[in-house]
């Protein structure tokens, strides 16, 4: 499969992706193989399992802007979701913004407190979507030549 | 994580230039993931690798993103990167101002992208360094928030390669514009307006407010450069700073500061109907000099208003300072307006500058005389040369206002050399008339020290004029040797071993010291007129007028007192034991013909009085000797009269003694006086004897007989470059003799005529 028939079949517009990598199709493969080898996505997949709201939120962040870089149109997306669900529980100005000392939750029992605040159907409902996503494009990555 | 590029290694710099290569010239195998740019040639690294590249900060927490930027980026920047804003406030930290420009992810770990904006934008140091926030939402309001925050601009993800590349280079040329502008703004060592940025303000200012009035008040410190030669030039620097920071406060706000030139600033606010006293800026003069180890700074100010709006801002600094400098020197005076009268004195200064050199073209200047007489009553032997301009449709004009004018435009050299010129030329006309010897004394500007070479301009003039060196006195004043000694005593002691006699001129009015004294090599002290009324003013015990001429004596030093004007003052000076007079009392400064009428007076009245010159004393040692060989009492005694004061005299009467003579004072002998009665005797033994002297020293030998043709032509047949009768009048005498000296100097000091050791005929 060629570069732009995987972007075909992502729906997404090849050009527009060749014109702001510099118009370099080797630059465009190296960076998604990268992608499929980038910690974001495992780092979301954990968040999401240890229901924590935060690392959720910024993995989802962080994933969607990998996946604008690269063209990853659907991912985009569906991770757009996720990061709008888990927004003001990490992002910055939020009263709830990193620390310089990446300190710990402070719940004695693992659970994360402001997961109340959040809707947790919707969260396992959008990443699981974005799991199905992922993978499929993951796929679809391996198969360029 | 801190990228190895951080560290900038040339060959990493190499390395990632030559990925791009690879990458753009698709050499990359993308089956094995692996590149070839280990065999690849660096060329695009080499290329770059001679320019200074700018650095830019990449913060983004995931490597991936930051690789991509890199990979934009990388051919034209260096880039180091860091994935929060901890590590990017270390990598500032090591890089400080370094840095071009910084990109930054917002939502990162540890320390996001918002925390680090309002942690470096606090920091002055930063606060100049754009910051462009990488922001990935579908609104404005991460971009609003960003912008609010202190970012410069933002660019949105996904990442357009050419957009960013372009974004970036656009606001880094705009930051270093504006870092030139600033440089170009304000005054790098006191922080204030420069000069140009001022003028360019005020012209603003006074366009947006045509009908408010300002003044441009100016500040001149008389004393800078002392300050800079006492404490340094840090302290001097330091000074200067402290002076502005005053101004600035003074002003608050209400209007501009800059620093005109050097030493000088110039303020410019509202204008005050209320007159500036003088009282409020010596209050501000006592505060720059609280503030410094400079304590005895004196600042003058001018005050310019702005009501003639056709005037260009930079004139009206330039009278502002002018004001400002018409004060100075006035104890107790510290702000001066510009006004009416200064602006007519002004543009009189302009109309003079602007005819000067065709006054003296055309002879409209003219040297007078003012005698310096001796305190004994002896007859006049020396005047001080001095210009006066008698312009065709001013008059005459005051040359204390043309002679500081000339001083600082340069014209006074041309003039100087004009006086000088007079001078030796008017030596020469009272010598030939019979009314010598006189000599005069011409003043040296501190500019004929830098601009001539001395030296050789009044060896040539007296050349010229066939008169010797010491004839024409040279003035010094006291404030030109206190700028520069080093230079002063240099040029001095060539003159002075060239045969000039130099002046202190106007010595007590200056900051002169004991040093100065001990070091300038000079002849005659001239006290100033200034120096010399106050002292008169006192009672005479507790004047130091004694103490200064004793020590003068000390020295052996001759002092003249410029500017007597009343009886008492010369009685008073004659019993200090003061030498020589000069001002209004004695006599005004005349043009030479009435100087001439003077010295034919004096001459019918002298009697037998003599002239007794100023001159060099020196050691006895090194007088000058004149050797009268004569038996005749009375003749001897007569000649001794007559030049007491000006040689050592010795005298020897046969052909032993003469020998002795000879031999002990060899070329000191400038004259030798020789009764032709004595020189026949023994077959001209004694003549023989003179003759070989003549032929080693080149002396001149005056035959001295009975005053009839026949006496004379027989001494110059025996080869005597003189003859004189023993009747003669003593200036008759005189005369030949230093005109004999003259000649045996003169061939002295030339090679060419001092070997040919043949006697004049």
């Amino acid at each position: 499969m060629t570069v732009k028939e995987f972007y075909d079949r992502i729906g997404q517009d090849y050009i527009e992706v060749y014109e702001r990598m510099l118009g370099n199709e080797n630059l465009i493969i190296h960076f998604l193989q990268q992608f499929c080898e980038d910690e974001t996505y495992p780092a979301l997949e954990r968040a999401v399992a240890d229901g924590d709201v935060k690392n959720m939120f910024l993995e989802s962040h962080t994933l969607k802007g990998l996946s604008a870089n690269f063209g990853l149109k659907p991912l985009v997306e569906k991770t757009g979701v996720l990061v709008e669900l888990t927004r003001g529980c990490g992002s910055p100005g939020s009263g709830a913004a990193a620390d310089s000392a990446g300190k710990e939750e402070e719940a004695g029992d693992g659970s994360h407190p402001d997961m109340e605040n959040v809707d947790g159907e919707k969260i396992t409902e959008t990443f699981a979507e974005i799991r199905g996503c992922y993978q499929r494009i993951v796929t679809q990555i391996a198969k360029i030549e | 994580m801190i990228s190895p590029a951080g560290r900038y290694d040339q060959k990493d710099a190499c390395y990632g230039r030559n990925f791009l290569y690879i990458m753009r010239k698709g050499l990359y195998n993308k089956s094995k993931c692996t590149m070839e740019a280990e065999n690849a040639e660096c060329q695009h690294g080499l290329r770059g690798s001679m320019k200074v590249r700018k650095k830019i900060l990449i913060v983004e927490d995931n490597k991936l993103n930051r690789d991509l930027l890199r990979v934009i980026l990388e051919s034209d920047y260096e880039i180091l990167e860091a994935e929060n804003g901890l590590e990017a406030l270390k990598i500032l930290d090591v890089y400080k101002n370094r840095l071009s420009l910084i990109l930054l992810d917002i939502v990162m770990p540890v320390m996001d992208g918002y925390t680090f904006l309002g942690i470096i934008r606090e920091k002055e140091e930063y606060s100049a360094l754009p910051v462009i926030v990488v922001t990935q939402s579908d609104d404005d309001t991460d971009e609003v928030t960003a912008l609010s925050r202190g970012a410069t601009d933002f660019v949105m993800k996904p990442y357009n390669a050419q957009v960013i590349r372009h974004r970036l280079e656009s606001i880094i040329r705009l930051k270093e514009t504006a870092s030139m502008m600033n440089l170009f703004h304000y005054d790098r060592l006191t922080g204030i307006y420069s000069k140009e940025y001022f003028y360019q303000c005020a012209k603003e200012l006074l366009a947006d407010n045509p009908d408010k009035e300002y003044d441009v008040i100016c500040s001149d410190f008389e004393n800078f450069k002392l300050v800079n030669d006492s404490y340094g030039v840090k302290a001097g620097d330091r000074l200067l700073r402290k002076t502005a920071e005053l101004l600035l406060r003074t002003v608050q706000g209400r209007g501009l500061c800059a620093r005109l030139d050097s030493d000088q600033f110039v303020c410019m606010i509202e204008h005050k109907e209320a007159s500036y006293s003088d009282e409020l800026f010596h209050r501000i003069t006592e505060m720059v000099n609280r503030q410094t180890v400079a304590k005895n700074v004196s600042i003058k100010w001018g005050v310019y208003v702005t009501r003639d709006r056709t005037t260009e801002i930079e004139q009206m600094c330039a009278w502002a300072l002018e004001s400002a400098r018409s004060i100075k020197g006035r104890y107790g005076k510290y702000v001066a307006y510009y006004d009416d009268e200064m602006r007519s004195r002004i543009l009189h200064e302009q109309e003079i500058t602007a005819c000067m050199e065709q006054a003296l073209a055309e002879g409209q200047f003219h040297v007078w005389l003012q005698p310096k007489y001796r305190l004994d009553g002896s007859p006049l032997a020396d005047a001080e040369a001095l210009v006066r301009w008698y312009h065709p449709e001013w008059g005459m004009q005051s040359p204390g206002v043309f002679i500081p004018l000339f001083e600082k435009n340069g014209f006074i050299t041309k003039l100087d050399l004009f006086v000088w010129e007079e001078a030796c030329r008017m030596i020469r006309d009272f010598d030939e008339e019979n009314l010598g010897p006189i000599n005069i004394s011409v003043n040296v500007s501190r500019a004929d020290i830098y601009n001539l070479d001395l030296l050789a301009t009044l060896t040539g003039l007296v050349k010229k004029y066939g008169i010797a060196p010491e004839r024409l006195h040279v003035e010094i004043t006291e404030s030109v040797i206190t700028e520069n000694m080093e230079l002063i005593v240099r040029t001095v002691k060539k003159l002075r071993k060239n045969g000039f006699v130099i002046e202190m001129d106007d010595f007590g009015s200056g900051y002169s010291s004991l040093n100065m004294l001990n070091r300038m090599p000079m002849d005659i002290l001239k006290l100033d007129m200034q120096f010399i009324r106050s002292e008169m003013d006192k009672p005479a015990r507790e004047g130091i007028l004694r103490y200064i001429i004793g020590l003068a004596h000390w020295l052996q030093l001759d002092v003249v007192a410029e500017g007597v004007e009343t009886k008492s003052q010369m009685e008073r000076l004659k019993n200090l034991d003061c030498d020589y007079i000069q001002g209004f009392y004695m006599a005004k400064p005349m043009e030479p013909e009435a100087l001439e009428e003077l010295l034919k007076k004096e001459k019918e009245s002298a009697g037998k009085k003599h002239r007794i010159p100023l001159r060099r004393k020196g050691d006895k040692g090194q007088d000058r000797v004149l050797l009268l060989i004569d038996e005749d009492d009375t003749d001897c005694r007569k000649i001794c009269d007559i030049f007491r004061d000006s040689y050592q005299l010795e005298q020897a009467s046969d052909e032993n003694d003469v020998s002795t003579k000879l031999a002990t004072y060899g070329d000191r002998i400038d004259v030798i006086l020789l009764t032709l009665s004595l020189a026949k005797q023994n077959r001209n033994m004694l003549w023989n004897l003179v003759l070989r002297e003549k032929k080693v020293w080149n002396t001149p030998v005056i035959l001295l007989g009975e005053p009839d043709a026949v006496s004379e032509e027989e001494a110059l047949l025996m080869g005597a470059d003189d003859f004189e009768s023993l009747l003669c009048r003593e200036g008759s005498l005189m005369i030949r003799v230093q005109k004999a000296a003259e000649r045996k100097h003169r061939i002295l000091s030339d090679p060419e005529k001092k070997d040919s050791g043949a006697p004049s005929a």
